[in-house]
């Protein structure tokens, strides 16, 4: 009776936390992004200057995702590189739209392609609206055997009617044909030719009494007995039948469709952009993350090597962008999520001037760290951080300077303030 | 003090005629149970071995998809057949389950991979095992030799897989020009339709110096697929041939 009363409340309990769980869950709308280990997000590509043509399009209409990453030169030993193979890809639920082209430093964005280690690319990938809907578009690059690295994502609505979408091509044989539905009733109508063989063969077996009377028969030693001279007609006209079939579909499909090529792989190595180099050096002194404050601290010594001053307006990883308010104004479209509203501290906030070397203290204070899981590489075998420095002359033209340096946590106090 | 007698159990027919009913309807029971199951077990087994060269037409090339496809997928056919050959001399285990896994592939693919994730059903079309099943069938009833059905029958499987199945295939191979990168209409279908998780550089197709041959690797992939069948027919007849030896010994426990 007592076991019994166990039970009632175990299995009372069970379905109480079932139904909170279900209640109390939220939808998940983008792609965990936030799952990804942080070592992955901080040190091996760094998006920037992201851009989305519309957040609101038609089914059929375009989409513009433009942008440029830069591949770590400090690329993380444990991560497979991308000098390898990566594919240029969009993080978006399937294809709710269809990715009308794409490209990577102009190549054709069809390829696999090998990539530098500390170099910068230009992306750009059209996508048309297909399924009606809110999705968040990322653009992705796939890395061979590292996985898919996201960039920032864009909330982006479609409106309309699925049924609308359609998707013409022409062939090089002329022929022009809609690719949402082209070919699909030759599929089904083989494979119904096919089916309606094979229901012939098992209803003739069916007919007969089965297992049974079979099963007694063969026991009994009289299975040889089983197989009729009608049953061996019947296989020979089933076979028959089958190859015939078989070869009077590949000589229809072969006339229908004269020129056909093999299925393509496309591979190859895109170089870098052509850029000359920034003449800045950034040596990391210390970095900390300073638990309490949700901050990472930074201390650098930077040499400016040109012939013009510059500032400090912007540090970036991991997709989130820390601004000095002094140089750097928020993109409005640009998601407001990813960028931090308390800024990026700069001390001295000063012009650097040529051939000068300061030591700067540097404060990325934000939320984002815990939320979008970042101070997790306290767990991460590899505790780093890495992002990019961008530097401004008088004349507003931006250098990107890569940063890498060890990250240590503090739990107490305040210990690298400058206060 | 003597025991009472013990009530005499009613049989289960009163007649022949009414023994033949309760066969066939047990015959249909089974025939019902074994179409899910083989649809279920074939169609996992299905997803686990071949995987994407059944699900996206980009991936059906000629010679990945045309001599690994059979092979992996006659494993469970081939010990079904020796099932249903040395217990019931009954010769059409290898077409029942192509049927299933067909019909589960079809459900499959119109209902998860079409209506849940959106791909058009003219990517996501599944290959069609039925020629082969039907040959393999029709091989052992002619000749009455599971050896027989091995060798011919084997080979006979792989040759059928290709002829039941580049039909299908024909039309998507037609050249497009994209922005100057050659493609064939399946290659173009797997750009548009954005995979997530199954970036260009996934792909196992055409990998290899085939191409030395003649130019074109197609009739060397038919030929080592029929091959490759006959190995693996042979080998799992032998575990059907386990399951019989063992009179389903383990089926009783369960």
């Amino acid at each position: 009776m007592k076991s019994r009363l166990i039970s009632a409340k175990l299995f009372a309990i069970s379905i109480l936390a079932i139904v909170c769980g279900v209640l109390g869950s939220s939808v998940a709308f983008a792609h965990g992004e936030r799952a990804q280990e942080p070592s992955l997000r901080l040190s091996t590509i760094q998006w920037y200057d992201t851009k989305w043509s519309a957040q609101t399009i038609a089914v059929n209409q375009e989409l513009v995702v433009t942008g440029r990453f830069h591949i770590m030169s400090s690329w993380p030993l444990e991560i497979p590189s991308p000098e390898t193979l990566t594919f240029l890809n969009m993080g978006v639920p399937g294809p709710v739209f269809i990715r009308a082209e794409s490209s990577v430093n102009g190549i054709n964005g069809v390829s696999s392609m090998a990539l530098k280690l500390g170099g910068n690319y230009e992306y750009r990938v059209v996508l048309r609206g297909r399924i009606p809907g809110r999705y968040h578009v990322h653009p992705m690059l796939d890395v061979l055997e590292a996985g898919a690295i996201l960039g920032p994502g864009q909330w982006v609505t479609v409106t309309g009617n699925a049924a609308s979408f359609d998707d013409w091509i022409t062939t090089l044989t002329g022929k022009r044909l809609n690719l949402a539905t082209y070919g699909l009733r030759h599929v089904i109508t083989w494979h119904l030719v096919w089916v309606l063989l094979a229901v012939v063969w098992l209803v003739y077996w069916l007919r007969k009494p089965l297992l049974i009377p079979r099963y007694e028969a063969v026991q009994a030693g009289e299975g040889d007995k089983l197989i009729t001279r009608s049953d061996r007609m019947m296989a020979a006209v089933m076979l028959a039948a089958s190859v015939v079939v078989g070869i009077v579909a590949l000589s229809i499909t072969s006339l229908a469709n004269p020129v056909t090529i093999p299925l393509q792989s496309h591979q190859t190595k895109a170089p870098p952009l052509d850029e000359p180099p920034a003449n800045i050096t950034v040596t990391p002194q210390t970095t900390t993350y300073l638990v309490p404050g949700r901050t990472v601290q930074f201390r650098v010594r930077v040499t400016n090597h040109r012939d013009q001053p510059i500032t400090l307006g912007e540090f970036t990883t991991a997709n989130l962008r820390f601004l000095n308010s002094a140089v750097r104004k928020p993109d409005p479209d640009y998601p407001a999520e990813l960028i931090a509203p308390a800024g990026l501290t700069v001390q001295p906030n000063r012009p650097i001037g040529p051939g000068e070397s300061v030591d700067l203290y540097l404060e990325a204070t934000s939320p984002v760290w815990e939320t979008d899981r970042l101070t997790a590489l306290m767990s991460d075998p590899t505790s780093r951080i890495g992002g990019l420095f961008m530097f401004f002359d008088p004349d507003g033209k931006r250098s990107l300077v890569e940063f890498s340096s060890p990250i240590v946590p503090t739990f107490t106090g305040n210990p690298q303030s400058e206060s | 003090m003597a025991a009472a007698p013990r009530a005499r159990t009613q049989p289960a027919t009163v007649s022949p005629e009414a023994q033949q009913r309760a066969y066939r309807h047990f015959d249909l029971v089974v025939a019902v149970i074994l179409f899910f199951l083989g649809m279920a077990l074939y169609h996992v087994v299905t997803m686990l071995t071949v995987g994407d060269w059944d699900f996206w037409a980009d991936w059906k090339d000629n010679r990945w998809w045309l001599s690994f496809t059979p092979v992996v997928e006659l494993a469970m056919p081939a010990a079904f057949v020796y099932i249903f050959w040395a217990r019931f001399r009954l010769p059409f285990a290898a077409t029942l389950l192509t049927l299933c896994l067909v019909t589960a592939e079809w459900i499959n693919r119109s209902l998860n991979m079409h209506g849940w994730a959106y791909y058009p059903l003219n990517f996501i079309w599944p290959a069609t095992l039925i020629p082969s099943g039907i040959a393999i069938d029709c091989i052992l009833v002619l000749t009455d030799s599971l050896l027989i059905t091995g060798i011919v029958g084997g080979f006979l499987w792989g040759v059928m897989f290709f002829l039941g199945n580049w039909p299908l295939i024909t039309p998507f191979l037609a050249p497009v020009n994209l922005h100057g990168s050659l493609m064939s209409i399946a290659d173009l279908q797997g750009f548009h339709y954005i995979r997530t998780g199954t970036p260009e550089y996934i792909r196992i197709i055409n990998r290899g110096t085939l191409r030395t041959f003649g130019q074109d690797p197609i009739y060397l992939s038919i030929a080592f697929a029929g091959f490759m069948s006959i190995v693996v027919y042979m080998t799992f007849l032998g575990v059907g041939w386990l399951f019989v030896r063992s009179q389903f010994s383990w089926l009783k426990k369960i």
